[in-house]
């Protein structure tokens, strides 16, 4: 019987446990579940396929595929031709197996690159300490132990990170590179490299929650401060340049941009 | 993700790929013994010829899948260096479980363990060596090499989406190869291929379902078997998954799943402990240490000295499949996999469903194959 017809199967199985009412009702009820979540998924993943990959698209489409999902199979179930179609569907896993290999040697090559980029990050660079401007202990711990909020984070950007990016940037120019500075998206710091990868310093302010120990009652009703966080073309770096002064800035930007240049050796 | 820009419709993809599923099922619709032939003629010579190609290409795709896991690459995190995953680990796993096996688990876990069971590739039929072969071929064709196949695919579409900005779509994963061009005919070529053989992976799958839960309405309230009342399943599907739709994926999809989860654990308890509970942690256990002793040689079997028409009605017949399906739940995988480091991706989609998975196996197939045994 089971060899006859594979969807009664599991009914057939449940049929010797005891509940065997409730057990297969849960099975209904998950294939049922399933159905919906594959038909819905795979509406999504078609209207995305549809729209540049974006998934904010206008409701009618993705409807759209979901009913055509439903419709073709509802059509395929009235006139047959259900396995057929199956049987083209899993033909085409021929050419998309070809295509996937190609695609694998791509994820490769683009990987290697990776690597070297996280190499050049361990080069020694740093012969500055960080902060040598501050000039007493005081001020240097003072200012690790400050959670400031947005606005001084903002002012500090405009006030001594944007002068800094300035400054590097005329005495690059100088030397003929081409250094472009942007306010979209926080303050970025572009060098442009033509065919090879450009150079991006970029500071944001993130938002982020105040540690537990520090319970000063005079702080805004929301537990939160801000960081102005380094990113690079890659993503953030998880560090913080609040309260740094231009030198220390400027040296940051001529460390990080040393290992970007390492990266690009490496890499040719 | 903040953006001003509102999202395009791509016309040439849209329209294309919507008027070639019309084609195709005009044709078959018109001709369905024509069509199943056509189709069934170019699957079997796929099968005489191409076998040793798809099991090269599985057996590429898992051991570079495992090498990715492992090597310094596995740092890597599929989205800019600061980004936190999307969902928590226990919503990810619910969904990427849902997409990638849920209906084939209720459909084949009692029902493929029995038919090898029942006629075994190479051990006698009945006998105690036919039980151990069924659940290793079993686990074979539903553990880590479909899962690789599935990670693979969703790591190519997550890291060149998320760490390069480029669209999320099978496209993007030619972008080394063939650079702007994607953004042309030759990338809509591909994302049209992709729609279509999603559109009729999915509505095949529903359709040939609603037989299943056709039976199972049929087991519960006496309903008969029909085409009819299976179009009218068809249609609350239909009707269900609209509704989910329109509630977007942080609601439909992943409340849909995570219910699903709690659903298939219930489920799967109650028939453990209902069940011979010790011998089937005995079972488990031992189906395991089969599983992964033969895996090697498994992974490159051919029956290239021994033919047998065995290979291609199952490995062979999974592994297109697997790969059928791969471009839809690749994408849906890589869509909620950002900020995920490729370790924790490949861990997250190789292992624990595999684990998963194969308990179930177990549970439902060891349970059968007792019945029938005894």
């Amino acid at each position: 019987m089971v060899s006859k017809d594979s969807s009664v199967a599991l009914f057939v199985f449940l049929e010797n446990f005891p509940l065997a009412t409730i057990l297969s009702f849960f099975s209904v009820l998950m294939i049922v579940i399933f159905f919906v979540t594959s038909c819905d998924s795979g509406a999504m993943v078609v209207d995305m396929l549809c729209s540049h990959g974006r998934n904010d698209t206008p409701l009618w489409q993705r409807i759209y595929w979901a009913v055509g999902i439903g419709v073709v199979a509802a059509i395929l179930l009235l006139v047959g031709g259900l396995s057929a179609l199956q049987t083209m569907t899993i033909a085409s896993a021929l050419p998309f197996a070809i295509v996937l290999l190609l695609a694998i040697i791509g994820l490769i090559k683009a990987l290697r690159v990776e690597a070297f980029k996280q190499d050049s990050q361990l080069i020694a660079a740093i012969p500055h300490s960080s902060n040598e401007n501050i000039d007493s202990w005081q001020a240097r711990l003072k200012n690790i132990v400050d959670y400031p909020n947005k606005t001084n984070v903002n002012k500090f950007i405009s006030q001594t990170i944007e002068p800094a990016f300035e400054l590097v940037a005329k005495e690059l120019r100088e030397n003929q590179i081409n250094v472009d500075i942007s306010h979209e998206n926080g303050l970025s710091f572009i060098v442009d490299h033509g065919e090879e990868q450009k150079f991006v310093y970029r500071v944001l302010a993130r938002k982020h929650s105040q540690p537990d120990f520090v319970s000063e009652a005079d702080d805004d009703d929301e537990q939160s401060y801000y960081r102005a966080e380094v990113h690079l073309e890659e993503g953030g770096q998880d560090y913080d340049i609040m309260g740094w002064s231009k030198m220390a800035v400027i040296n940051n930007i001529i460390d990080q941009y040393h290992k970007h240049l390492h990266f690009l050796h490496l890499l040719r | 993700m903040p953006s001003s820009t509102k999202s395009q419709l791509n016309k040439h993809v849209f329209l294309s790929a919507s008027s070639i599923i019309i084609a195709l099922l005009l044709f078959t619709a018109a001709m369905p013994k024509q069509a199943q032939n056509f189709f069934a003629v170019i699957q079997a010579s796929i099968i005489d010829n191409g076998s040793w190609f798809y099991v090269l290409t599985v057996a590429f795709i898992f051991f570079f899948a495992i090498f990715l896991g492992l090597s310094r690459y596995g740092e890597i995190r599929l989205g800019p260096d600061h980004a936190t995953p999307d969902y928590s680990l226990v919503t990810w796993l619910s969904m990427l479980f849902a997409a990638g096996m849920g209906i084939g688990l209720m459909f084949f876990g009692v029902a493929e363990p029995l038919m090898h069971y029942l006629s075994p590739p190479t051990a006698e039929t009945g006998s105690i060596e036919a039980v151990q072969e069924a659940m290793k071929m079993t686990f074979f064709h539903w553990g880590l090499h479909a899962w690789a196949i599935y990670a693979i695919v969703a790591l190519v579409l997550a890291y060149f989406s998320y760490r390069h900005n480029l669209p999320l779509t099978l496209r993007s994963a030619l972008y080394p190869l063939i650079g702007e061009k994607i953004y042309s005919w030759p990338g809509h070529l591909v994302d049209v291929f992709a729609v279509v053989s999603t559109v009729f992976g999915v509505a095949t799958s529903l359709g040939l379902g609603a037989s299943q839960v056709n039976s199972g309405f049929g087991y519960l309230f006496g309903i008969d078997i029909s085409t009819t009342n299976q179009i009218i399943i068809m249609c609350g599907i239909t009707a269900l998954a609209v509704i989910s739709v329109m509630s977007g994926l942080d609601k439909g999809i992943r409340r849909l799943s995570e219910a699903n989860m709690i659903l298939a654990v219930i489920l799967l308890g109650l028939i453990f402990v209902l069940g011979p509970t010790v011998f089937l942690l005995q079972a488990y256990l031992q189906n395991i240490g089969d599983y992964l002793a033969d895996i090697v040689h498994n992974t490159f079997n051919l029956f290239a000295y021994k033919k047998t028409s065995w290979i291609g009605g199952w490995t062979i017949f999974y592994w297109g499949w697997w790969l059928a399906w791969a471009p839809f739940v690749g994408l849906f995988i890589a869509r909620i996999s950002r900020g995920r480091t490729i370790r924790e991706f490949i861990l997250g989609v190789m292992l624990i469903p595999t684990v998963f998975t194969l308990l179930w196996m177990t549970i439902f197939g060891n349970s059968a194959i007792d019945l029938v045994y005894d």
